[in-house]
């Protein structure tokens, strides 16, 4: 599948370590992407709906989420893009500190696209974020226009 | 106990029983033995006293009569009563026909006929007569002899001419003392069963009649002996009196001891009331429609709950039953009603043939707390596990990934020295990361079990082979697996112990290939299962210790591990009610047995 623009990530993590982390493990991927990031649930909301001084914010191709924030957690989040018509063909990963049971399952019920524990190894997580990348963004077909 | 309270007022006063039958009886034997000293030349002269003693006489012995029949009514076991008092009754009719006409020839033939009425009444005593129980019940008796003794009176009145009455007056003494003689016989009779009675039964009724048909028996027999129109008449009349006296105080008596009995019940039934007031425990007892009948002081508290409208209970909609369905079952149930932290166990027992509910209440308000600490507290540790699979490994994996960022992007520029001193930061990491992922998994035995299920373990261990077949295959292990039972058990958490058991085995072993051998057998209330090995074995000083939290007994560069999956297993076992032990010589391989109760045992209650 070939974009001839960018590749729009949206991260929503509150930890500057992981965003950090995340920027750098893309930064060593091939595929040119912009990523935008918001530190907490609403934020991420006003950034998909494009309200509240985020109207110029574009469509992100790929949503990675963490599951614990602040204001309004992932959970909610995740919902409400699943919920609603225009965004819930966005794909949704959820990249996430825990493994406990409960956070897998509501997940997944809540229509999450994958759900991935952060790994403990560097590389291991540079690995995950590419592979990640390249499975949405070049492996997988998605409905080509926002509808 | 109705017996040995009768004998025992039999006992009651005897002194002064004695002195007055004396006082009585001495006058009235020498009176008959020596008539002369007391009325020789006395003649029946004073007819107006004579008629009002016969009149006296009569009321008396009717009322004692009917006395006596009210009273078998109401003693159901003595049929004697009923008979003397039949006899009474029936007697005093003529006794009152001979006041009326005494002195006429009339006088003489009633008083024959009450004479022998009295005796007969008295004799019938010894008829079994159990039919008579069933007339008695409804008062037919009374009717019976009230209409069979006018029915009589009338035979007489218009058999018996004024003409006849005076021949009879003056020609039948004869028959008068053979009438009279007779009663006296049948006196006696009666007397005999009542003596007989009193021997078997100890019934202190029975003294009084005893006494009562001697006297009747002494004066009709003493009667034909005398000058009968003569004074003794008064004398006659002292003995009838006597004997009614004798009557009376029975009579008086029984009235006594059905007035203390009385009383007895009344404060046995008092306290009976008192009773559940004084339970601590609210009691209640409601109408099928839910009105309350009774309610104790301990059940003001419980009421409240209980009641949408004043003195209404309805139950609450949790209990799913209704006063109705209650009562055709028919039987107790145990309902709980909780309101907020108050508890209370509802034992609601329906008495059918009364229609009403009987609900015995009790607190288990301290219960039902602790069951809310308890849950509360089962949530807090769900919330602590959470937070160290979550909160606690967040900064460590920060630690991690930037130590490792470094040694990614300045590795050119940092010496030997910088890459080791990184190495050992990211093990102990590690390390870190695995501690806190195994104490997790211990809060989790208790909180996160599953509910005991039935597990076919050869099926089980099937499972748990296909997990670490790469493992088994990479060590070149020898498993083999004896048939296993089917037990009650966490399926997750029984699989668990075997992999950690065989894993264990297989890690432990100096001299590949590993064997290992499951086992169970059956115990008397366990299943017994064993994992033996030819590893390096445990020397059996520390036997013991290795089941303790974060315990090892070797190097962590020879074998690696985290000390916690021992700990899980035992943690595991005592959930089902087991036990775990090893047995082992250094270098002589081990077996690790463990037992999980037949019955699945479950300790913490609960799955959740």
């Amino acid at each position: 599948m070939s974009r001839g623009r960018a590749i729009e990530i949206l991260l929503v993590e509150d930890n500057p370590g992981d965003i950090r982390l995340t920027q750098e493990a893309l930064k060593e991927n091939k595929v040119i992407n912009n990523l935008h990031v918001v530190m907490d649930g609403v934020a991420a909301m006003k950034f998909l709906r494009r309200i509240d001084g985020c109207q110029d914010a574009v469509r992100p191709d790929l949503i990675i989420l963490d599951l614990n924030l602040p204001k309004k957690d992932g959970r909610e989040v995740l919902a409400e893009i699943k919920t609603d018509e225009t965004l819930r063909t966005i794909p949704v990963v959820v990249l996430t500190t825990s493994d406990a049971e409960m956070d897998i399952v509501k997940s997944y019920d809540l229509h999450a696209n994958c759900y991935i524990k952060k790994p403990l190894n560097l590389d291991r997580f540079i690995e995950v974020v590419k592979i990640v990348e390249n499975f949405w963004l070049s492996i997988v077909e998605l409905p080509s226009s926002p509808r | 106990m109705k017996p040995t309270r009768s004998s025992s007022t039999v006992s009651n006063r005897p002194v002064v029983r004695i002195a007055v039958w004396l006082m009585l009886l001495i006058p009235a034997f020498a009176a008959t033995l020596f008539p002369q000293f007391f009325w020789e030349n006395i003649r029946f002269q004073n007819g107006y006293l004579h008629c009002v003693m016969e009149t006296a006489m009569a009321m008396i012995s009717m009322i004692l009569g009917l006395v006596l029949i009210q009273r078998s009514s109401i003693v159901p076991d003595d049929l004697s009563l009923g008979m003397v008092g039949s006899g009474f009754f029936v007697k005093s009719f003529f006794a009152l026909f001979h006041a009326a006409f005494a002195g006429s020839g009339y006088g003489v033939v009633y008083h024959s006929l009450a004479t022998l009425c009295g005796s007969v009444g008295i004799a019938l005593v010894w008829i079994r007569v159990t039919e008579f129980r069933s007339l008695r019940n409804c008062h037919r008796v009374e009717i019976f002899l009230a209409v069979a003794s006018l029915v009589m009176a009338g035979i007489i009145w218009f058999m018996v001419t004024p003409e006849t009455a005076v021949c009879i007056a003056v020609d039948g003494p004869a028959l008068f003392r053979g009438v009279s003689f007779i009663s006296g016989l049948l006196y006696l009779c009666g007397s005999v069963w009542f003596i007989r009675d009193f021997l078997s039964s100890r019934r202190r009724n029975d003294v009084s009649f005893i006494a009562v048909c001697l006297i009747s028996a002494f004066a009709c027999l003493i009667f034909p002996f005398t000058d009968m129109w003569s004074a003794e008449w008064w004398y006659l009349s002292l003995l009838r009196l006597a004997a009614f006296g004798v009557l009376l105080s029975s009579v008086l008596r029984g009235f006594k001891q059905m007035l203390i009995r009385q009383r007895q019940v009344e404060h046995e039934l008092l306290s009976l009331v008192k009773f559940p007031n004084r339970n601590p425990n609210p009691v209640l007892r409601v109408s099928v429609d839910g009105e309350v009948l009774y309610a104790n002081r301990a059940s003001r508290e419980i009421l409240p709950y209980l009641c949408k409208q004043e003195n209404r209970v309805t139950l609450p909609d949790s209990f799913g039953l209704s006063f109705e369905d209650l009562l055709a079952s028919g039987a107790v149930v145990r309902k709980e009603l909780v309101q907020g932290e108050m508890a209370y166990a509802l034992d609601l027992a329906p008495i059918e043939d009364e229609q009403v509910v009987n609900i015995y209440a009790l607190d288990i308000s301290d219960k039902h707390r602790a069951f809310l600490d308890l849950q509360r507290s089962n949530r807090d540790l769900e919330q602590f596990a959470y937070i160290s699979s979550h909160d606690l490994q967040e900064p460590l994996r920060m630690v991690s990934n930037y130590v490792q960022l470094i040694e990614r992007r300045y590795k050119d520029r940092l010496d030997q020295d910088a890459n080791e001193f990184i190495a050992f930061a990211v093990d102990g990491v590690r390390r870190m990361s695995e501690l806190i992922e195994g104490l997790l998994q211990f809060s989790r035995v208790q909180t996160q079990g599953h509910p005991l299920e039935t597990v076919d373990c050869n099926r089980l261990l099937e499972t748990v082979f296909r997990d670490i077949s790469v493992r088994i295959h990479e060590c070149n292990a020898a498993i083999t697996v004896d048939t296993l039972p089917t037990v009650r058990a966490d399926r997750v958490q029984l699989s668990r112990i075997f992999q950690n058991l065989i894993s264990n085995a297989m890690k432990f072993c100096d001299h590949p290939p590993p064997k290992i051998r499951v086992s169970g057998t059956e115990l008397e209330d366990h299943w017994e299962f064993a994992v033996a090995d030819n590893g390096i074995g445990i020397d059996p000083e520390y036997a013991h210790k290795i089941f303790g939290l974060f315990k090892r007994l070797h190097g962590r560069e020879k074998y690696s591990g985290t000390g916690i999956g021992l700990a899980v297993c035992k943690r595991i076992i005592e959930r089902h009610g087991g036990e775990i032990w090893v047995e082992s010589r250094e270098g002589g391989g081990s077996v690790f047995r463990f037992t999980i109760h037949k019955g699945g045992h479950d300790e913490q209650g609960s799955g959740n």
